[in-house]
């Protein structure tokens, strides 16, 4: 039988989530791929910052005046926050939602944020606040005011989770992506050894800065292209740095490869935060994780081109099945 | 809220008034609200409560995809155990005692695990034909039972489950979530209570969706064969085993119907001056349906309707026409109640449920403050939820209500956490469920006169039998 490939989309995780499936039998794809993304959807309901009855709205409802009981899977995933946050020195915070808000990046385009209000959301961001008693399996916020916002990694894990459905319901070959920003790539397509990942340039987006083969591999990708606002000619990228409470300078994108999405999602934001040095440190701490980082001009306005790590990136290039990508 | 409120809210939570507020509305779900008004002074409330009260141990038959989402829920509680998991399938039963922790012992046979003398509640999430065998199974040995809806395959077998539950003395409640839904309580106190839209005069309920229903086998069939499997994971497409849409969908929706048509007359005739019954003991039934249906468009094997599409007449006079398809998403689902002066539309489905004023009607008040107007089919609407318009109806002064949000946030917790959770709390403190036998048991009855109406091509008179031990 000819492979057949299934493209299934849906808007989740405050993306469009799709799923991109190859095989041999259509009718079982096609159930595969509508099964994964209500898969999706539940985790969606539980993890959403904007649902009012998800786990994390309860958490946050509630975790100032009490411990909260979480399920496991979602306490084993704040754990991994607070250790992304230690080991990227906080800037991958899960803590930062006040200052999303303080800078309009909830709901809207962003605005520039008043500095005394910047001063009081840092009073009540940093995952030292946050205290995990993995024993009783609780969560309780230190201070009141806090939020726990899981806009940074909650898609990757998504990701991972929807891929995990696809190996148990015997899915070979596919690609998993939500709103093209965070991308799972299962086994490689037919009569390929890889999927083709075509990378935007942050400087022209219409261009491809490059393409990146991945099997069985995760790549997120944070830039300051899709989403910023611009003040007196100054861009302000979305992307903040929870330590300062402002805007992260100095990257137009990082895009991070490894093994899990989770991984991807939560240390490319870290890695545009950081800067070419401490991505450096991170791809070496991680095994297996790479990152292409485009840093912002310097003095000479030249483009410049960081590949760190295990990577198969080749500039330009590409073929007409590569699948493009957009930054967080 | 005033502190004076607030003290005899709390006091009324407390101890023997929980009892009382449980005639109107499951304590879990008063109990939600509260903690939406004044998260500080419940979670202090809740401290004290889990320092005195016992762990409760829960064992779970049933881990597949409704199993996982129960579980999910009581795993959150505090002084809840998860102490056992039985399934026979191992991956779904792998899946659940993951989410459960490692306190938690996997059985590949119920009855094996129901020996165990530590377990105080045991939940049912099977396929619909065993609900009945297991929970007498369940109850027989000492322990108190939750059933996922539908409550049994025949009427028969939920007054069997009823008499069995009657004569051990142990609690059995069965899973329409929506009883136990903060949103549904407050849409409920509109229509029968304020009795925003007049006398209700038709209602419409439907469920419509676009996919075949089957779910995909997964790769490990562990030791099954494919046809068997198959069987196994997707019994809501087999006669045998399943009562299809009417059962699946269709149960919870017109379980709201009866529920919210019952207390509407019930407040009229409160008004008149004839004592109110609890708010569970007054479901308007169903005296008889037609219906038509068919299996048209996935022609896969299956033996249960594609689509359905039914009309039940109550004593009273008004229809409630129901339908559910897998063709074709457009509509939805949603329950939608038409009054002679207003619509109420109360769904699942977060910011659809809504109500609507008819031309030329006075107005109900509290529309001009509202900020969550929207138009639907051309018609100006106000979209509910149970914290703003709550908000929004006190500021009429006259008729502030006892729901919700002084801070226009609703309830955190959803309908089958609230469901279970006032489960537990019958278990604990040893009341009587408000999602009892007599709700499942009505459902049921609805269910299979749906069903034979459609088999038969006739309309068929639901006995007042069904209805009674």
């Amino acid at each position: 039988m000819n492979p057949c490939i299934i493209r299934l989309s849906r808007v989740a995780m405050g993306s469009e989530f799709q799923v991109i499936l190859v095989g041999d039998d259509r009718e079982h794809l096609g159930e595969v791929a509508h099964y994964v993304l209500d898969e999706v959807e539940a985790l969606e309901a539980r993890l959403s910052h904007y649902r009012p009855d998800s786990e994390i709205c309860d958490l946050n409802v509630r975790a100032a005046f009490e411990p909260v009981l979480m399920e496991w899977s979602i306490f084993e995933l704040l754990r991994r926050c607070v250790e992304f946050s230690e080991q990227t020195d906080g800037a991958f915070d899960c803590t930062a939602g006040p200052l999303i808000r303080c800078w309009g990046f909830f709901r809207g385009q962003g605005k520039l944020a008043e500095p005394e209000a910047v001063q009081e959301a840092l009073a009540v961001v940093g995952s030292r606040l946050l205290e995990l008693n993995a024993a009783e399996r609780t969560v309780r916020f230190r201070r009141e005011g806090m939020q726990v916002h899981l806009g940074g990694i909650g898609k990757g894990y998504a990701v991972d989770e929807a891929v995990a459905w696809l190996r148990r319901l015997g899915v070979e070959a596919a690609l998993v992506h939500g709103g093209t920003s965070t991308i799972y790539a299962l086994g490689a397509p037919p009569g390929q050894d890889a999927w083709e990942i075509g990378l935007r340039d942050p400087t022209d987006p219409e261009q491809r800065l490059g393409v990146v083969r991945l099997r069985d591999q995760a790549l997120s990708t944070s830039g300051d292209y899709e989403q910023f606002f611009e003040v007196d000619g100054k861009r302000y990228s979305h992307i903040l740095d929870p330590r300062t409470g402002y805007p992260a300078v100095g990257m137009r994108s990082a895009t991070v490869i490894a093994k899990s999405a989770t991984d991807t999602d939560a240390l490319s934001t870290a890695a545009f935060v950081l800067g070419e040095e401490a991505a450096r440190r991170l791809c070496e701490r991680y095994p297996g994780t790479g990152a292409v980082l485009v840093p912002a001009p310097g003095r000479n306005e030249s483009t410049e081109i960081v590949v760190l790590g295990d990577v198969d990136f080749t500039l330009r290039g590409g073929s007409p099945t590569t699948e493009e990508t957009d930054s967080k | 809220m005033n502190d004076e409120q607030n003290v005899s809210r709390r006091s009324l939570l407390k101890n023997s008034g929980a009892a009382a507020l449980a005639m109107t509305m499951p304590v879990s779900v008063a109990r939600a609200m509260y903690a939406a008004e004044d998260p500080r002074a419940a979670a202090a409330d809740a401290a004290k409560e889990a320092k005195k009260s016992d762990k409760v141990r829960i064992a779970w038959i049933g881990s597949g995809t409704q199993g996982r989402n129960d579980l999910s829920k009581l795993v959150r509680m505090p002084n809840v155990e998860i102490v056992a998991i039985a399934d026979i399938f191992d991956p779904n039963r792998e899946l659940g005692l993951k989410m459960a922790g490692p306190q938690c012992q996997g059985y590949s046979d119920y009855r094996k695990m129901l020996e165990r003398k530590d377990i105080d509640g045991v939940g049912i999430a099977t396929p619909l034909y065993l609900h009945a065998p297991m929970a007498i199974d369940v109850l027989e040995s000492g322990k108190n039972v939750y059933v996922e809806k539908l409550m049994a395959y025949t009427v028969e077998d939920a007054k069997k489950m009823a008499r069995t539950a009657e004569r051990t003395g142990k609690i059995m409640q069965i899973g329409h979530q929506r009883r136990y839904s903060v949103d549904y309580h407050h849409a409920l106190d509109l229509l029968a209570k304020k009795q925003y839209f007049g006398e209700i005069t038709q209602v419409r309920a439907e469920w419509n969706r676009r996919n075949n229903w089957r779910r995909p086998l997964p790769k490990d069939h562990a030791g099954w064969s494919e046809k068997d499997l198959d069987k196994l994971l997707n019994w809501r497409l087999y006669k045998e085993r399943s009562r299809g849409l009417m059962a699946e969908l269709g149960s919870h929706q017109i379980d709201v119907s009866n529920w919210f048509m019952g207390q509407y007359a019930a407040n009229v005739a409160a008004k008149a001056g004839t004592p109110m019954p609890p708010a569970n003991r007054t479901d308007l039934h169903p005296v008889a349906v037609v219906g038509l249906g068919g299996i048209n468009y996935w022609k896969d094997g299956r033996e249960v309707n594609d689509n359905v599409q039914v009309v039940f007449e109550y004593p009273t006079g008004q229809k409630l026409i129901y339908q559910s398809i897998e063709t074709n998403q457009y509509l939805g689902f949603s329950e939608t109640f038409m009054g002679r002066n207003g619509t109420l539309v109360t769904s699942e489905e977060k910011g659809r449920s809504m109500m609507f004023r008819e031309p030329g009607v006075e107005e109900f008040g509290f529309e001009k403050y509202s900020d969550n107007k929207t138009k639907s089919n051309g018609k100006e609407a106000i979209v509910l939820d149970a914290g703003a318009t709550t908000k929004q109806d006190k500021r009429q002064g006259a008729g502030g209500q006892a729901l919700a949000g002084s801070t226009g946030d609703a309830a955190t917790k959803d309908n089958w956490y609230l469901a279970l959770e006032d489960w537990v709390d019958c278990i604990r403190t040893n009341r009587a469920p408000f999602c009892d036998h007599r709700i499942g048991m009505a459902d049921v009855a609805c269910v299979i006169a749906a069903n034979e109406a459609m088999e038969k091509g006739k309309r068929v008179v639901i006995p007042d039998t069904a209805f009674h031990l």
